[in-house]
């Protein structure tokens, strides 16, 4: 017989037992009491009090055995059967999906919790010597637990965990499952690993038990309605506008959805619009709320509430919507006097002309939009970057041919904000374009067709947290004042206003924030900010340095939906995480966990089955718990009679 | 701030004014009064017959008696007297303990009900605190424990709550020796004598003022005030070391059984020495505990004992 506690630190409330004796110690102390004679005390025998303080009566040891099974039932004891020696020893490995979804409330429990549940119970079953890995799948797959049985510590680590507000990466978590199996096997294991994954995705079941690998599916399908979307698109060319939103609702459900969407400054609210949408409707509303100041934190809310409340609060960021774009003018004064002309026309386009010889220090300053023509950047820079025709051997994008002509446009996304209105844009003539080797970061907004087939003739995406868009035709070789012309003018302006608006405020949970000083911002993925002292405050006001005093950097991973502030020496940065996640939002249609590409089911099939064995634990949580209860109806019914009682001495007023 | 008169229903003071405080002797006083005493006076009442003695008033001689015997007799005729009423009122510094469980606050409450049961009996009436501290002055110096003049006018009762209202409790009990000096003050008007205290001193003490008032002549009545916490002075008490609001002493104790039943043995013989005394010695002695009922106290237990009829 083996006796434990599934929770050690409940034992720690044995400290309020000191606290008991204190109370009595003080109530036993010397007091001092005025009396109105002591005529009625002087054939009293005086009694020196002073060794006789503590005096315990049988309430205090009542109260004490109270504290006591208190302590025990917080410290979940436990007693277990030993197993049999002769079996070998079993591995099991968890899977805890930790995605959004797993917050989804059904009755009084959350899938998160009825996960956990499975999950105690599963590592309950193990005997000692049992191996046990846990992997808790969330933004970033982690082995939360790897080793031998420690049952009180794998209680903790499992009680401590939380579902995130973040797309889970099952498939990732599932490769390291994968890889944990295959490591036991290069160690000359021979018994194979069990595979438990506690998800809300459904399985096929198709002979999982056989094969060692056991779904443990929690929760139903549920109807949800979520925001998926929430955009700022403040006019960078008209800062004293209002600052538009688009809200994206969609109904993952089966009924209509009727409700409000609201949206709020803070504890003031803006504006409300009720909505009123068909099974599987996705609506973009646009929310003009009255003028917007710079960092203003605006929240967007779903009501009523519904089964998933994560998704029904988004969150955005206003950014300062001031524009002072840099043009770097490397190969003569034509595109300075095209920009010139531009900035003239639009009010709150400030141009600024960086001359060739100026340091690379001095252009990383504060400027919202670079623009560079013909060249590129020495260093990094702070804000989003335009480059026009950059040289063949840039670090940004690498270019396949040096020019390719003749040239004409095609095509463009519509979809994009640097792709609206371009009606016409074919019909304008190309001189030639540069062709640009595909990158992960950027997707073609505009295609151009040339005699070497169809290629990008203006990139966009975000690189490193910063919005960058490249050109690869000479914008300075085109007159922009015929009307012709027009469309590569509005094209122009998109770019502008998108590399303008939003950047690098709104994040989806999940992603990595980590201070960027002065490595390649792509090889990370993640946003790279660049701060001397960089630190972070999460939506729940907790601080964390980002980096230490050695300069040893560690990723924060915002797995929380909400408004993180960035802070250094120099000011602070705002920033709005968002699940925004159609996949987690969609509680109708979970996804076939066997569909995932990376789960390696064969990896668990191999190795000898080792025979399971159903042992006994006895948990003595409830039996103290009922003791406790028992005792306090005791302890209750003496202290109520001792209270009643009725004092000696009392007499008639006669 | 409300007086203490106010503090009385119209009910209980319509009830006080039907009844009288009570004298088991009677005095010759200078004031005539409501009452016919049986001692011989001057009222218009007839009392007896005695025989002429030279120099009694032939006004009084019965001429039916001597036409019929020759012999003189005189007619004696019934006193209208007035009762003078001292109320004294113990304002020591522990009539204000236990705390909370106001011992002095029903004292004097007790003392202005008295009062005004005399004044509209239209008897004399003077209230007086008695106690060994200085600050028993008022705001002009003026000793307060001369207490108030003999009122016995209705509108008196509103001096004697503002005197009331005035007495601060403070200082040591010198119960033989406050009564001396407050005869002394008092002058020789001789009456009833009404004692409100919580008696907590030596019984000896009790014994001896008890005793000058009645060489003096005076009708005594006691009334003991005590609070509950007296009769249960353990609740919320394990241990502990308890002072003499008044002399300073001090005595360490420990709340056990046995010391609960000798504090209560204590009490009981300490109330029964009192209460003997004062039946053996005809002095009504009646002992009132401030959680029961004034009122109740007042027209039940006094009026039951002989207090006031």
């Amino acid at each position: 017989m083996n006796l434990g506690f599934f929770n050690a630190a409940g034992l720690a409330y044995l400290a309020t037992v000191a606290v008991l004796i204190y109370i009595y110690y003080r109530l036993r102390k010397k007091r001092r009491r005025e009396i109105s004679s002591l005529i009625l005390w002087k054939n009293l025998r005086e009694q020196i009090i002073r060794r006789r303080r503590f005096r315990p009566d049988f309430l205090f040891y009542l109260q004490l055995a109270l504290l006591l099974l208190l302590s025990l039932a917080a410290a979940r004891p436990y007693l277990r059967a030993e197993g049999k020696s002769e079996n070998p020893q079993r591995h099991l490995i968890l899977v805890l999906d930790r995605s959004a979804s797993m917050q989804t409330e059904e009755g009084f429990r959350s899938r998160w919790e009825r996960a956990r549940e499975e999950a105690r119970k599963t590592i309950r079953s193990l005997k000692r010597g049992d191996r046990v890995t846990l992997i808790g799948a969330g933004a970033a797959p982690a082995i939360l637990f790897t080793g031998e049985i420690d049952f009180p510590r794998l209680e903790e680590i499992v009680r401590k965990t939380e579902a995130t507000d973040a797309t889970g990466r099952l498939g990732e978590a599932l490769e390291l499952a994968a890889a944990a199996a295959g490591k036991d096997r290069e160690n000359g294991e021979n018994s194979a690993c069990e595979l438990h994954v506690f998800t809300d995705r459904r399985n096929s079941g198709e002979g999982a038990r056989s094969e060692r690998v056991f779904f443990h599916r929690v929760g139903r399908d549920r109807p949800n309605a979520a925001i998926t979307a929430l955009e700022i698109y403040p006019d960078p060319f008209f800062p004293s506008r209002e600052t538009p939103l688009y809200a994206t609702v969609e109904n993952f459900s089966r009924q209509s959805f009727h409700g409000t969407l609201s949206l709020l400054s803070g504890e003031k609210s803006l504006l409300h619009r009720r909505l009123e949408l068909e099974p599987g409707e996705s609506r973009t509303l646009r929310l003009n709320p009255e003028r917007s100041r710079p960092a203003e934190k605006l929240v967007a809310r779903l009501t009523p509430s519904d089964p998933l409340p994560l998704d029904n609060t988004a969150y955005a960021v206003v950014n300062d919507s001031a524009v002072r774009p840099l043009l770097l003018a490397p190969r003569g004064g034509r595109i300075v006097a095209q920009w010139e002309e531009i900035s003239r026309a639009i009010p709150g386009l400030k141009l600024e002309v960086l001359r060739t010889d100026t340091s690379p220090a001095s252009e990383s300053g504060g400027y919202p939009v670079h623009v560079y023509y013909r060249g590129e950047p020495r260093g990094e820079v702070d804000g989003s970057l335009l480059l026009i025709c950059p040289p063949m051997g840039n670090r940004f994008l690498r270019a396949a041919d040096a020019w390719l002509a003749p040239a004409r446009f095609i095509d463009w996304d519509d979809d994009h904000p640097a792709g609206k209105n371009l009606t016409g844009l074919d019909q304008v003539p190309l001189g030639g374009c540069r062709r640009f080797e595909p990158a992960s970061w950027a997707s073609p907004v505009v295609a151009a067709a040339t005699a070497k087939g169809d290629v990008a003739a203006v990139l966009c995406g975000e690189r490193g947290g910063r919005r960058t868009a490249i050109v690869g035709f000479d914008l300075a070789a085109l007159d922009l004042k015929p009307s012709r012309n027009r469309p590569v003018l509005i094209l122009l302006l998109n770019l502008l206003r998108w590399l303008c608006g939003g950047g690098g405020a709104s994040i989806r949970t999940g992603e990595l924030i980590t201070p960027g000083t002065g490595s390649d911002p792509a090889e990370s993925g993640g946003n790279r900010l660049s701060f001397e002292e960089p630190a972070v405050i999460d939506p729940q006001g907790k601080e964390r340095r980002l980096s230490e005093a050695s300069g040893n950097q560690s990723p924060f991973r915002a797995e929380q939906a909400g408004f993180y502030t960035l802070r250094d020496s120099g000011g602070e940065t705002l920033l709005a995480a968002n699940l925004f996640d159609r996949e987690e939002s969609n509680l109708l249609e979970a996804g076939l966990i066997e569909e995932i590409p990376s789960f390696d089911r064969d990896a668990f099939s191999r190795g000898r089955e080792v025979p399971r064995e159903e042992e006994k634990i006895f948990e003595g949580q409830g039996l103290f718990l009922s003791l406790f209860l028992a005792l306090l109806a005791v302890e209750w019914s003496l202290f109520s009679l001792r209270r009643r009682k009725r004092p000696a001495g009392k007499e008639r007023a006669e | 701030m409300n007086r203490l008169i106010d503090m009385f229903s119209s009910h209980f003071l319509r009830r006080l004014e039907s009844l009288s405080v009570q004298s088991r002797q009677e005095f010759r006083t200078l004031r005539k009064g409501d009452r016919l005493a049986s001692i011989s006076g001057s009222s218009i009442e007839f009392a007896d017959y005695r025989k002429y003695l030279p120099g009694d008033d032939v006004r009084h001689i019965d001429w039916n008696i001597y036409g019929r015997t020759e012999r003189l007799f005189r007619k004696t005729f019934k006193e209208d007297i007035d009762i003078s009423t001292h109320i004294l009122i113990d304002a020591s510094r522990s009539m204000l303990y236990p705390r909370g469980e106001g011992k002095f606050d029903f004292a004097r409450k007790l003392a202005l009900a008295l009062s005004y049961a005399c004044l509209t009996a239209h008897s004399d009436v003077r209230v007086a605190a008695f106690s060994e501290a200085e600050n028993l002055r008022d705001g002009e110096g003026a000793d307060r424990r001369l207490g108030t003049p003999f009122l016995s006018r209705r509108s008196g009762i509103f001096a004697i709550s503002e005197y009331l209202e005035g007495v601060i409790p403070g200082g040591k009990t010198d119960f033989g020796g406050d009564l001396q000096r407050y005869l002394g003050r008092a002058g020789g008007r001789r009456g009833v004598i009404i004692i409100i205290s919580d008696f907590l001193f030596e019984v000896e003490e009790a014994r001896r003022g008890l005793n000058l008032l009645r060489f003096r002549n005076f009708d005594v009545k006691a009334v003991q005030v005590l609070g509950p916490g007296e009769f249960d002075p353990f609740r919320d008490l394990s241990s502990a070391e308890l002072i003499d609001v008044e002399t300073g002493s001090r005595k360490q104790i420990s709340v056990t059984p046995g010391l609960r039943r000798g504090y209560a043995r204590g009490l009981k013989e300490h109330l029964g020495s009192l209460r003997d005394f004062c039946r053996a010695n005809r002095i009504i002695y009646s002992l009132a505990r401030t959680d029961s009922d004034f009122e109740s106290f007042v027209l039940r237990r006094l009026t039951r004992i002989g207090v006031i009829k």
